[in-house]
Parts: C-alpha cells; sequence; structure tokens
C-alpha cells in the first residue's frame, strides 16, 4: 500500500478528524447524537459536542499519562493517542516504546486492536474525499452524505472489533483497560446492531465502568440500543444524563409520562424538562418571529401543534402535583409558568411562578425560579416608580454569579457571529441578556431615559465583556492599535444595526438592540472599547444625551441600584469626553469640540486606535497643486491650512485650522479669499468626513468609501456619504459663486464630481478638457489635481485619457 | 502448370514460415478475438452482440475511464479520474472484461503515485458492476520524457491491484509504433496500437490513422521487442478541418456527411474536401475525410506479422456505424 496520496489527504482531513475520533478509537458521534446541543441549568453550551471531544481528549490523555507513570511526557503520549501520522509508525512513539520495554501485553493488545480500526477509519475518509471517489454501492453519486444508518463507516470501524465480545471483558485483568473494553464491545454490538446484546453488557458491567467521559459514551451507546428497541423512556433518561439532548425524546410529553410512571422523582427530570421549555420556545418564538421562511406557512398551520404540547405538559404537570409523589414540585410549576410566559401570558407567568417559589424544589430549581422572576419584573410596566429598586437584589445576585463564572463561557464579543448572535450561551448571561436588553433598556426608553439605557448597556458590555484581562490591561494604555483598520478584520455592520429600538422585544437571544441611526453615526469596528455595543449606543447618541450620561456617571448614583450599576460600569471620562469632542467635530461645532478636547489625557490619545491614522501622510488640506510655485500664487488665503495641520496633525489642530476657515469665509478681505477659505473648508469636510483623513471623525474606515467597493454598502454608511457630501456641495457653491479664478473654479467641481465617485471624475474632468480647457498651465494643473485623487494606476489612466481624449 | 502454381505456393509458404519471428510471439497466455469499447455509455445492442458472436469474440476491453489533471476543486488530488464509463448491468453477459485505463500525457507528467486511488476505483467499479476480472490495460502515449513515470506506475500498480482484489491482476499495455524502440514496460503483454500511425494536424498528412509507410518504418522493431503482443487495427473514420490557411482547426470524430452540409463541399483530390464560405464571416475550409481501407489494413497486419508473427487481434472500436464500412469477409480477414 501507497502512503503518499493517504499522508497527503490526511492533512485535509485533520479537521473532521479530530470531531470524530475519541481518542483510542471510540467514536463518539452516533446515529442519534446531533451537532447542536442545548443542556441543562447552569452551563448550556451549543458546543457541548466540541466541548466533549476536547474534555474527553484531555481526560484520555491524562489517563494515559498517569498509566505510564509519568514517566513518558503528555505530547509523547497525546502524539500516540491523536497523530494520525503515526498511526503506520506508532511503535517509534515513546508511549508504545514504554509499553513495549514494560511488556504490557494487554495494553498492547488492546492498542493494536484500535489503531488498526482508526487506521482502517481514516483510510476510508480519505478515499471518500478524494477526486477518485467510487462507490461500491451507489456508483459515481454525491460525496459527503449519507443515510446515518448505512454510514460504512461505521460498518469500517466496527469490523476490526468484530471478534469482539464480553470474554474480552471478562479475561481482561488490567482494571484500567477493562471500562475500555467494554466500550469497545458496546460500540461493536451498538454497530452490528445487536442492540439487546449492547444494553446486556452495560447492565452487567455498568456498575464497574468509574464516573468519567468514557462512561458516559458508555452510556451514548446504552441509549441508542434502548431507543432502538423502543424503550423510549429508559433511553430517555440515559440521555439526559450524560446532557445529551435528543429532541425526539426529550420534547415528548408521553416520554416524561412514561419516565415518571417509572420514577416520579426521576433526576432526569431536571434536565429534560429544561429541555422541553427551551425546545417549545425555539419553535414558537424564534421561529415565529426570526424565521422568514415560516412566514410561508400560516401561523395556525405551524404554531397550533406546539400549543397543544404546551397544554399536554400543563396537564401533566397538573396530575403530578395533583398526585404530589414528586418531591421536586417547584420544577413542574415553573415549566408551566415559563410556557406561559412564552405563550405571552405575562400574568399568568408571574402568578405561577409566585406558586412555585412557595414549593419545594432543588436548589438548581429555586435559583432559575429566581432568575425567571428578574426577568418577568424587568418586562412589568406596572411598577415604574420602583422599578430599579425591585429589579436591584436579584440583578445583584445575578451579576455575581456571572462574575464568578469561566469568563470565557460568558463573553459575548469575539467575532462577527456573536455580533448578530452574541455567543455566549451560558444560562446565566442568557438571563442577564434578556433581563437587560428587553426589559431594563426598553423600559427606559420607553420613559425617554437615553442615559439609564445607556447605563444598563454599559453594565451588561462590562460583564460580559470579551477578556476581561485584556480590556482592563487595554485601558492601561495597551490598546491593539490599528489592528483593525482598512478591512484587516473586515465587519459588516450587522442587519440589526438599523432595528427599531421601540419595537425590538423579542425575548429572546435576538442579537443586540441599539438606538436608532441619527445622521452623526459611526461605523463599528472590533477593538476593545470601541467595538462594544455600548459604544455604538454612545457613539450613535446625541451629544447631549451622552453628556447627560456622565453626568449620571460622575454623581457615583443615589440609589442603591444606581451605584450598583455605575460601579459595573466604564467610567474612564477620557473616553467620553473624546467621544464628545469628536461628535461635534462632526456637527462642526469646532469650538465646543475643543473643550471637550482639552479635557482628554494626551496619554488617552495615544493609546487610540486611530492614532497612528492622524498624522501628516493623511493630512486632510494637503493636494498636489498646493506645493506647485506657480499655484500657490493663486491660493489667496493668509495661512496655508495644509502646512498649519502637518506642524502637530491631531484632532485639536483640525479643529483650530477649521475654526479659522469658518472665520475667515464669514469675515474675508476679498470674495476671492472667502472662495479659497470656503474650498479649504470643503476639502477638510471631505476629507474627515468621508476621505483619507477619516480617522479624525471616526473610528473605523467606511468601507463604502471606496476601498471596499462591491462589497456592498450598508445604508448607515450611504447616510453618513451622502450627510457630507450635500454639506462640501454647500460649501464648495460658497466657492464657486465668489471666486473668478479658472482654477479654484475647476478644483471645485472636480471635488464636487470626486465627492461621489472616483469614474465621475473621469467623466467631468474629460468634459472640460474637451470644452474648456486648452491652455497648458491649466492642463498641468489638472493633471496634477488628478494625482491628488486615489491610486497611481487610476491616475495613469486619467492623465492619459486626458491628454488623449 | 497447376502442378508449377502449387510448386510455387508452397515455396512461398515455406518461405514466408522460415522468415525468422519474434521468439515472444507464442508466449501470450491470452488471446482469441476482442475489441475495445471507447464510449461512455456500455451497454451492447442487438447488432453488438450479433458482430461479438459472428467474430467469435469474447473479450472487450472496456474503458472504465481516463485519468486527466483534476479539473476540479473540491479535493487536493493533482490528477483524477474522468469520463467514467457507466456500465449498463444487463449488457455483460458471459463476456471477459478488460478494463482500459487511459492515462493522458499531462497526468503521466504530473504522476504522483495514484496507484493506490486508481487501483481502489477500478476495484470499486468492479464490485459496483458486477464484473469479475483477471487483467487491467493502461493505455499512454508515454514518451522519452515520461518513460520512467509511466514505468514506475506499471511497477506500483501490480500490488496495489493485488492488495483490492486479493489475487494476481495481470497487467496489460497499449504499445504505440514509436514506442517499439523503447525498451518495453514490465507488463504481461502489450497491444501493439496499428493506427493514429500519422499526424493529423499536418495538412500534407494523407492519412493519418493508418499509412503503410509509416507502419513500415517502426515495424523492424519488432524482430527484437520483448514482450508478447497483441494487435490492435482500426475501424474507425474521422474528419480532419483546416482553415484556409491549412491550420489545424479540429478533429470530427463524426461520421463523414452528417457533419457538413454536402452542397457546399467540393472534392479536390483523394480524400481532401473543401467548403466553400456559407456566411460573409466565414472562409474556405478544407476537409481531409479519412477512412481506412480493409486493404491498408491487411497489409499492415501482413507487415506486422512479417516481423513479429501472428497476433491476436483487437479491433478498435466497437462501434455499428464504423464497423458497418467493412463487408463480413474483411472483418472475418482482419481477425484471421
Amino acid at each position: 500500500m501507497k502512503s503518499r496520496p493517504f499522508l497527503i489527504s490526511i492533512f485535509c482531513l485533520l479537521g473532521s478528524f479530530s470531531a470524530f475520533a475519541c481518542g483510542d478509537g471510540a467514536y463518539l458521534v452516533e446515529p442519534d447524537l446531533h451537532w447542536i446541543f442545548y443542556t441543562g441549568y447552569n452551563s448550556a453550551d451549543e458546543n457541548w459536542q466540541n466541548n466533549l471531544n476536547r474534555a474527553f481528549r484531555e481526560e484520555n490523555i491524562t489517563f494515559w499519562h498517569n498509566y505510564v507513570h509519568q514517566k513518558v511526557s503528555k505530547e509523547e503520549v497525546e502524539a500516540a493517542l491523536y497523530d494520525v501520522m503515526l498511526l503506520n509508525s506508532h511503535t517509534q512513539n515513546a508511549f508504545f516504546r514504554y509499553l513495549i520495554d514494560h511488556n504490557d501485553k494487554e495494553a498492547l493488545q488492546y492498542w493494536m486492536l484500535l489503531k488498526t480500526s482508526d487506521s482502517a477509519y481514516i483510510k476510508e475518509m480519505s478515499w471518500q474525499q478524494s477526486a477518485w471517489f467510487y462507490d461500491e454501492k451507489e456508483g459515481e453519486r454525491y460525496r459527503g452524505w449519507w443515510n446515518e444508518d448505512e454510514n460504512p463507516l461505521h460498518d469500517l470501524s466496527i469490523s476490526q472489533v468484530e471478534t469482539l465480545d464480553e470474554t474480552v471483558i471478562d479475561q481482561c485483568k488490567n482494571a484500567q483497560i477493562r471500562p475500555r473494553y467494554i466500550l469497545q464491545v458496546m460500540r461493536k454490538y451498538f454497530y452490528s446492531r445487536d442492540y439487546q446484546h449492547c444494553i446486556n453488557v452495560w447492565e452487567k458491567y455498568g456498575k464497574t465502568v468509574p464516573k468519567s467521559i468514557l462512561r458516559n459514551q458508555c452510556l451514548n451507546y446504552y441509549g441508542g440500543a434502548l431507543r432502538r428497541v423502543d424503550r423510549d423512556a429508559e433511553a430517555a433518561v440515559a440521555y439526559a444524563t450524560i446532557g445529551y439532548f435528543n429532541p425526539k425524546l426529550h420534547y415528548d410529553v408521553n416520554v416524561l409520562r412514561d419516565i415518571y410512571q417509572q420514577n416520579p422523582n426521576s433526576e432526569a427530570f431536571e434536565f429534560m424538562i429544561q429541555e422541553f421549555v427551551n425546545t417549545y420556545f425555539d419553535h414558537v418564538y424564534k421561529k415565529r418571529h426570526h424565521n422568514p421562511y415560516y412566514d410561508y406557512y400560516s401561523m395556525e398551520e405551524y404554531i397550533l401543534p406546539e400549543t397543544a404540547k404546551s397544554l399536554a405538559f400543563n396537564k401533566l404537570s397538573e396530575t403530578i402535583l395533583k398526585e404530589g409523589k414528586t418531591n421536586n414540585p417547584a420544577l413542574w410549576l415553573s415549566a408551566q409558568s415559563a410556557l406561559a410566559f412564552i405563550d405571552g401570558d405575562l400574568n399568568t407567568a408571574i402568578s405561577l411562578l409566585g406558586q412555585a417559589e412557595k414549593q419545594k424544589g432543588s436548589k438548581a430549581v429555586k435559583d432559575n425560579i429566581r432568575m425567571m422572576k428578574l426577568m418577568f419584573n424587568a418586562l412589568r410596566t406596572d411598577i415604574d416608580d420602583k422599578y430599579e429598586e425591585t429589579l436591584y437584589p436579584d440583578l445583584k445576585w445575578l451579576v455575581n454569579i456571572i462574575n464568578t463564572e469561566n469568563p470565557e463561557e460568558c463573553f459575548c464579543y469575539n467575532d462577527y457571529d456573536s455580533f448578530c448572535k452574541p455567543s455566549s450561551t451560558n444560562h446565566h448571561v442568557k438571563v442577564l441578556r434578556r433581563t437587560i436588553l428587553l426589559g431594563v433598556i426598553p423600559h427606559f426608553q420607553r420613559l425617554n431615559m437615553p442615559y439609564k439605557c445607556m447605563a444598563y448597556q454599559n453594565l451588561y458590555d462590562e460583564v460580559v465583556a470579551l477578556y476581561k484581562e485584556e480590556r482592563s490591561m487595554a485601558r492601561k494604555g495597551e490598546f491593539h492599535r490599528g489592528t483593525n483598520f482598512l478591512g484587516a478584520t473586515y465587519i459588516h455592520p450587522p442587519v440589526y444595526h438599523k432595528a427599531d429600538f421601540d419595537t425590538y422585544l423579542e425575548p429572546h437571544d435576538m442579537g443586540e438592540p441599539c438606538t436608532k441611526i441619527v445622521a452623526d453615526s459611526t461605523l463599528w469596528f472590533l477593538n476593545m472599547d470601541y467595538g462594544t455595543t455600548f459604544f455604538t449606543c454612545i457613539d450613535t447618541a446625541n451629544p447631549q444625551d451622552l453628556l447627560r450620561y456622565v453626568q449620571f456617571l460622575k454623581s457615583g448614583g443615589k440609589t442603591a441600584a444606581e451605584k450598583f450599576v455605575i460601579q459595573n460600569s466604564y467610567r474612564d471620562l477620557n473616553f467620553y469626553n473624546e467621544l464628545i469632542a469628536t461628535k461635534y467635530m462632526r456637527m462642526e461645532r469646532y469650538d465646543s469640540a475643543l473643550v471637550y478636547l482639552k479635557r482628554v489625557s494626551p496619554k488617552f490619545l495615544r493609546s487610540q486606535n486611530i492614532y497612528m491614522q492622524i498624522d501628516n501622510e493623511h493630512n486632510p488640506f494637503t493636494e498636489g497643486w498646493i506645493t506647485r510655485k506657480d499655484q500657490q500664487a493663486k491660493f489667496r488665503l493668509p495661512f496655508n491650512p495644509a502646512k498649519a495641520y502637518a506642524n502637530n496633525p491631531s484632532k485639536e489642530t483640525f479643529c483650530k485650522v477649521m475654526q479659522k476657515l469658518q472665520n475667515l469665509m464669514k469675515n474675508a478681505k476679498s470674495e476671492e479669499e472667502r472662495a479659497n477659505a470656503a474650498y479649504a473648508y470643503g476639502l477638510g469636510l471631505f476629507r474627515s468626513g468621508i476621505g483619507h483623513a477619516w480617522a479624525l471623525n471616526y473610528y473605523e474606515y467606511g468601507y463604502s468609501w471606496g476601498a471596499h467597493e462591491g462589497h456592498g454598502a450598508p445604508g448607515a454608511d450611504e447616510e453618513l456619504e451622502a450627510r457630507v457630501n450635500a454639506r462640501v456641495d454647500e460649501v464648495l457653491d460658497i466657492a464657486l459663486k465668489e471666486t473668478r479664478d479658472n482654477i479654484l473654479s475647476l478644483k471645485c467641481k472636480i471635488l464636487h464630481s470626486q465627492q461621489r465617485k472616483s469614474y465621475m471624475v473621469k467623466i467631468k474632468v474629460n468634459d472640460y478638457w474637451e470644452h474648456e480647457i486648452f491652455n497648458k498651465s491649466v492642463r498641468e494643473t489638472f493633471c496634477d489635481l488628478a494625482c491628488d485623487y486615489d491610486s497611481p494606476e487610476e491616475t495613469r489612466d486619467w492623465r492619459w485619457s486626458a491628454w488623449y481624449y | 502448370m497447376k502442378k508449377c502454381i502449387a510448386f510455387c505456393t508452397l515455396l512461398l509458404v515455406c518461405l514466408v514460415g522460415c522468415q525468422q519471428k519474434n521468439p515472444n510471439n507464442n508466449k501470450l497466455k491470452y488471446s482469441g478475438n476482442a475489441v475495445y469499447y471507447w464510449q461512455t455509455w456500455f451497454s451492447l445492442d442487438e447488432q453488438n452482440t450479433e458482430f461479438l458472436n459472428k467474430n467469435d469474440i469474447r473479450t472487450i476491453y472496456l474503458r472504465f475511464f481516463d485519468v486527466d489533471i483534476n479539473p476540479t476543486e473540491y479535493s487536493s488530488d493533482k490528477c483524477a479520474p474522468v469520463a467514467t464509463v457507466n456500465i449498463s448491468e444487463e449488457s455483460l453477459g458471459n463476456l471477459n472484461i478488460v478494463p482500459v485505463i487511459f492515462i493522458t500525457p499531462a497526468a503521466i507528467k504530473e504522476y504522483e503515485s495514484f496507484t493506490d486511488n486508481l487501483a481502489h476505483r477500478v476495484y470499486a467499479m468492479c464490485v459496483k458492476n458486477k464484473i469479475s476480472i483477471d487483467e487491467v490495460q493502461f493505455d499512454c502515449d508515454w514518451t522519452e520524457s515520461t518513460k520512467n513515470a509511466y514505468f514506475q506506475f506499471i511497477k506500483e500498480i501490480r500490488p496495489a491491484l493485488k492488495e483490492y482484489f486479493k489475487k494476481d491482476i495481470a497487467i496489460s499495455s497499449t504499445i504505440r509504433l514509436h514506442q517499439l524502440m523503447q525498451e518495453p514496460p514490465a507488463v504481461d503483454y502489450g497491444v501493439l496500437m496499428c493506427y493514429n500511425t500519422g499526424d493529423f494536424k499536418d495538412f500534407k498528412t494523407d492519412n493519418s490513422i493508418l499509412d503503410v509507410k509509416d507502419v513500415e518504418k517502426y515495424a523492424k522493431h519488432l524482430k527484437k521487442y520483448a514482450l508478447p503482443l497483441k494487435l490492435a487495427l482500426p475501424d474507425f473514420s474521422w474528419d480532419v478541418e483546416f482553415d484556409g490557411n491549412h491550420q489545424f482547426v479540429r478533429l470530427n470524430r463524426g461520421n463523414y456527411g452528417e457533419e457538413y452540409d454536402s452542397t457546399h463541399l467540393k472534392h479536390l483530390k483523394g480524400n481532401m474536401y473543401a467548403i466553400s464560405p456559407v456566411g460573409e464571416e466565414e472562409t474556405t475550409k478544407f476537409i481531409r475525410h479519412e477512412v481506412v481501407s480493409a486493404e491498408t489494413i491487411l497489409k499492415s497486419k501482413a507487415l506486422v506479422e512479417k516481423y513479429y508473427g501472428n497476433m491476436p487481434i483487437v479491433l478498435y472500436h466497437l462501434d455499428n456505424k464504423q464497423l458497418s464500412k467493412y463487408s463480413d469477409d474483411e472483418i472475418k480477414a482482419f481477425f484471421d
């Protein structure tokens, strides 16, 4: 057998292999297991599968590391277990060498079996993904999909262990290897479709398998086998034990009833009922409000079967509560409350929750009731006066829980997807998200208190911030400057950017709300404090609202609730003052901008990621013609704005130059001076608005401004562009009206067109070239002007077209 | 007089019989009449079956697929199978099928040990189509520059096939006339392709399919060619199209008269025709209609056998339309 093509394709397969293979040959992915999971109360994680694989990998490495008394490095053990390249040469590995040297026949025999199995499996996968693949049953068919029950890989994976049976377990003297044989024998029976034997093996030997992920894998086969012999209730319990949600079993009231009849106090109920409620939620709410495909179906057709599930559950729950056999009545009642909430009946939900609170229940159930209460209270509209005080104790309790949990599980901002759909599915984070984003913020929006919206958004972002440690380091002056510029980590603004906050009331993970886009809005970028939803909120708010919020922050809060919110917020005033100043700059209120800029420390400014872009290379006033002596003479201003800015490129200098130009436009000594001032002012507006000096007004390069054409310009960006263009046009019109200078007039016209799109320049320029400009000096000027815009390649084309048109 | 004629004939037969033949010509284990099947849909109709029975043909060299540079992007394989034959299961009967894999010059140039995948695919195709095989043939126009790669491939494919089929699989290879000048590949036997002897792109070529003069050039090497051989004879025809400047345009494997409007055709000389322009854009074109006469085929066969001895015949290829150009007797003569 030649190994070369095999090895090449192995590289392509490594990713999928890691998902399939769990170390010593067991395959976690089962016909019954799905790729997307929900789990129970506390650590809901959509990546359950991946985490489990990872955890198993770690557990497995540790197990074998200890098995060889840590005489071999963990790396060697890991390579022995998981490096597929070693499949054909594993005896060279230190781990296997150890087993050989110590004559551990049982372990070696076990590994030989498993490695042969792995090798065959990988080879088959490699073959199936190759261009040469031809199916022995189907011929040349679409590859990459098969019916799970007929997956040839499963047959293949057991072909190597088909001779195994219970005797190998009985004969194995090694207590550490034995449970592994139990798993293999179960696996063999399962894929041989000998389900009864699979069940028998677990029922006979299961107790000897220590608590571990390996045990879970055995239970996985056990559950699958039970299901196939129609013992659904037991299968559901087995699956619930390992935290695997199977919608066919766990979203079925009949199965719940059967389990109850077998054991009214089954431990599986907590997991199952939670999953029942979550699934109901997904089916009813999420699909009703989100999935556009369901528009094709009538609501009755789609929702009614779900409502029947809710009714059936309530009926079962009432019966169970009446019988009084359950030791966890709070669980059943709180589930009824959740279903009522999902059905839109908040009052009934609150009432049922009140009853549940008084009933006996496990700690997890009681905690969940408290969280539900927090959410329900956040949505209430009848407690405006005591709203914050009502929420405060439970909110504080919840935030404390989140703060003690694994931050990696909790953070919400890590990539583009997380903006569209916050990534954390940690149950506590979910509750906080629903409480604040769907309850508290809309509440204060309704009361017209934007500063409170900002306050709670700030709290939320701080609690679920990405990598808190990195963020706090960044705030000490170590921003990751420039890492996200110019599309390096390019992010489309999410769809909900335009969402109307007032109508944004879906109580689930539907993304982050944000205030309406206003004219001076900026764009997103992913860089610490400028990449959060909170930043979007304050950046899109008007300066007065932001000022009000800053006052609130500075006040420290009056009530305990306010104090709590402020204490958990980002409070660096440099951050806010700089943003307020920038807002004023966008509004051309340079005097106000300067007031706030003066309050920002130079250290803070230097740590901003836009700092590197605010330099002379991005001088908003520079143009080729300014440097030409013959044209300079015609530039009638008492000062050179480009040079003035170049002396100390900063927001502050820019404001001062623009202020000067504003004054000149008002108090010019001549019409030409006014015209020149207006032109230079227009240039400043244009360059800082949508040109290369964008960092003066924004925190991310606007990608519809030219650099990323073809990606589609989002509405906000177009809106901004239109606003800047309109304003530049106004100013240039003044210049055009006042000037008698042909060159200035031409420059204004070119800028007029260049603002829109570069191709317009070409058309316009050609137009002028043909009809107006014939003398040499003007022609040269035009060529210099063309040089100012865009890329050298384009400029060359323009020059060419200018000369030869 | 009659005695004299009989004596002369006997003398001629003796003379021919006494000519030195290649010692390999009787080493061939696999004999009997055979045909190639070179289309992408394998299905034998009544006419095919009748032809096979009439000529006692029990072996079909069936093209399974070509190996070419991977045209797709979904896998990292440099080379990949293309134009795989679809096999109609009912058509097989008791026929002995020899899979043939054509390896393009580009693919053999890029050869990177695709033997395992190739063997696996041949095996999978045999399993899927319930074909039992003892032999696989490879067709490749290898040259001096690609010889090593091809020979390496031949070396590697045998154990690979054995691994999948769990038995020894014989390997044969097509041999082009120009390859007779080289050492033979390490296969069980070769099939000498007595066709494609000329350069079809050359306007001056008279008949690129088969020209006795071309065969003559290479046949002498047969005397010492160290490989048992079968002989493949052509029954196909084609039209070669040239533009007004005698530059090659395309090869039309369709039959003459179907592709071109006869009203615009003007016979020039021999097998050359001119097509007068039809529209404003059109210019004069030239068509060389190449058909091989039975006489030429038999002459070439005799010439080859003169140097090598008798060889089992494989007809290229099983196509009712093409075969209809020859009489039953002519076909019989090809196989005799």
